[in-house]
């Protein structure tokens, strides 16, 4: 309390300013005596309200007023990028979520992702059912202007659990080109997918070190170097030796990570979630075919006389 | 103008002895100010030690907690969730819900003691129209966004800690904001101008201005009067407080970084502190 008492005798008041422009960058070298530690301008933390840039900007977390950007969320510059350091999920066409089925209706399947957005899968498109608490891994389809979420190709989890985890940290859980959910599940074992909206689903006999892991990433997402320190975590935890990252090729973006199995199979490797998995949900076990009701004995293709 | 802190609180009577003596004083003219200091000592420009925490709860989106003086204010922030009930949801935007409540065992007196009143629930009201002006509502239609503030010791001032708490609790939660919100209140006491009334001072006082501004856009979000001022008291009571507003400011970010900065260990020292 002395210290920044001290430092502020070192202000001059500006009085009552209008406008809603007004406002200035925060000084990244404050007083002598301020005895907070010295961010560069390169990596400072900027607050609501604070001038990020000069020039109009349109990115997440900031808004432009006039002809400057400012930030609307708690976020870190990083040379000309912006680190998100808190926020909310905001669904984007294309995303995977993880969520749990909520609500079975005659149209489809309440989807609950733990967001205050409510999604929908229809089962106008779907050759198979969930009941209530299933879990599934779906993609967005569509976003409407007040934030309902329609999913498509969902896709049954057995067999796991699921942990909640601020949707803004899992770019850092992710990896760079995946390296980091590779390390995750290289090193423990585990099958894992990851939600855009935050949800982690895992399966396999570690998972109580998964959690720690996880935990450790949320716990030091803001921080550099965090792969290196998980896998030396991991390694530490299991007496795995020599392990190096992977890296995947393909942008993380979009498409969920696959699991251990599927990469190692040689069919599976580089294949994205698309149309194809969906045939294949059977032979994993997971899906069951749809129950059609009445005494239809047999499954007819679509279009040949078939109606709903 | 030079708005400080004052570091040392003289605490030297039990403080319901305090009040029995003060109420007898007072009505054989006890002054409030004697050679330009205020009853706890303090100058006229002086605030009392604020010390502010931000994200000391686990399992609230955002939250913060405010030392101000004898102020102890708790505030966490839940959202944007689905509205409840459905019927208030706005396709429009989200639902700013700031609950302001004191503790029952805050004060010495009544407040708190039976539930919401008419007071705390005109304070949650002015707070969410404070809020609802920086706030980007807009980006979660059909939500809302729920505002706790508990008071768990009241000394003076705690709407003004409590827009204080639950603007970095906000930040904290990474609701989107135009600007942050820092509040202060500013009274006129036995002729004087002075800033951040303490308990005696608002309720022996002749004016009371409790004043929440925009910390960088200097808008004001909210401004209740109870008391009567000229246009220059006015004046220099809104000029203590914008210097003020800005010291405020300057100590949320100050508690926002140090979420950052802090390792786990420092975490749970400053915790034990509390």
């Amino acid at each position: 309390m002395d210290e920044v008492h001290a430092s502020l005798s070192g202000v001059q008041s500006s009085g009552p300013q209008t406008g809603v422009t007004g406002s200035e960058v925060r000084d990244p070298k404050p007083e002598t005596l301020d005895p907070r530690p010295q961010t560069s301008d390169h990596n400072r933390i900027v607050f609501p309200g604070d001038k990020v840039w000069s020039t109009p900007v349109r990115v997440k977390g900031c808004y432009v007023s006039g002809e400057a950007t400012y930030a609307s969320v708690l976020s870190q510059t990083s040379g000309d990028r912006l680190v998100l350091l808190r926020g909310f999920y905001d669904p984007q066409p294309g995303d995977a979520v993880i969520g749990y089925v909520s609500d079975v209706k005659f149209s489809g399947y309440n989807v609950e992702i733990f967001q205050p957005y409510h999604a929908f899968q229809s089962s106008k498109e779907l050759r198979f059912e969930y009941s209530l608490g299933e879990v599934i891994i779906a993609k967005i389809k569509e976003v409407s202007e007040t934030r309902s979420v329609d999913l498509e190709y969902p896709k049954q989890l057995k067999d796991g659990r699921m942990l909640n985890v601020e949707p803004f940290k899992v770019p850092r859980i992710v990896g760079r080109k995946n390296s980091m959910i590779n390390s995750l599940k290289d090193l423990t074992g585990a099958e894992i997918y990851v939600g855009a909206n935050g949800v982690v689903w895992f399966s396999g006999k570690n998972s109580s070190l998964v959690i720690k892991a996880i935990n450790m990433i949320r716990e030091e997402a803001h921080t550099t170097g965090l792969t290196e320190r998980v896998v030396k975590f991991l390694q530490a935890e299991t007496g795995i030796e020599n392990y190096t990252p992977r890296v995947d090729e393909e942008p993380a973006g979009g498409s969920y990570s696959r699991s251990p199995g599927d990469a190692g199979s040689g069919s599976g490797e580089g294949r994205r979630y698309g149309s194809r998995d969906r045939y294949e949900h059977r032979e994993r076990g997971g899906d069951r075919p749809r129950d059609r009701g009445g005494d239809r004995r047999s499954y007819k293709p679509r279009g040949q006389g078939y109606r709903r | 103008m030079m708005v400080s802190s004052m570091n040392q609180v003289s605490e030297t009577q039990n403080p319901k002895l305090l009040k029995v003596d003060f109420m007898a004083k007072k009505k054989d003219g006890l002054k409030l100010i004697v050679d330009g200091k205020r009853l706890d000592g303090r100058a006229a420009d002086q605030l009392r030690p604020v010390r502010i925490e931000a994200h000391v709860l686990n399992d609230a989106n955002g939250s913060a907690y405010v030392e101000w003086g004898k102020n102890r204010v708790l505030a966490g922030v839940y959202g944007p969730q689905e509205c409840i009930p459905k019927h208030d949801a706005s396709p429009y935007g989200a639902l700013i819900k700031c609950r302001y409540t004191m503790a029952s065992f805050c004060s010495l007196e009544e407040h708190g003691r039976s539930g919401p009143n008419r007071r705390s629930i005109e304070i949650s009201k002015v707070m969410t129209d404070a809020f609802k002006s920086v706030i980007f509502t807009e980006y979660y239609p059909k939500t809302q966004i729920a505002v706790f503030v508990e008071v768990l010791q009241s000394d003076g001032g705690t709407r003004c800690a409590a827009i204080n708490a639950a603007s970095v609790a906000l930040v904290d939660a990474g609701i989107p904001m135009r600007d942050m919100v820092t509040a202060v209140a500013f009274a006129k006491v036995d002729d004087q101008i002075v800033i951040d009334a303490a308990k005696e001072e608002d309720n022996f006082g002749q004016a009371d201005v409790p004043v929440a501004i925009g910390a960088n856009s200097k808008e004001i979000l909210l401004l209740q009067m109870d008391g009567i001022l000229s246009k220059e008291e006015m004046q220099q009571g809104m000029e203590y407080a914008y210097s003020a507003a800005e010291y405020l400011h300057r100590l949320q970010k100050d508690a926002l970084e140090r979420v950052f900065t802090t390792t786990a260990q420092e975490k749970k020292e400053t915790f034990l502190r509390m």
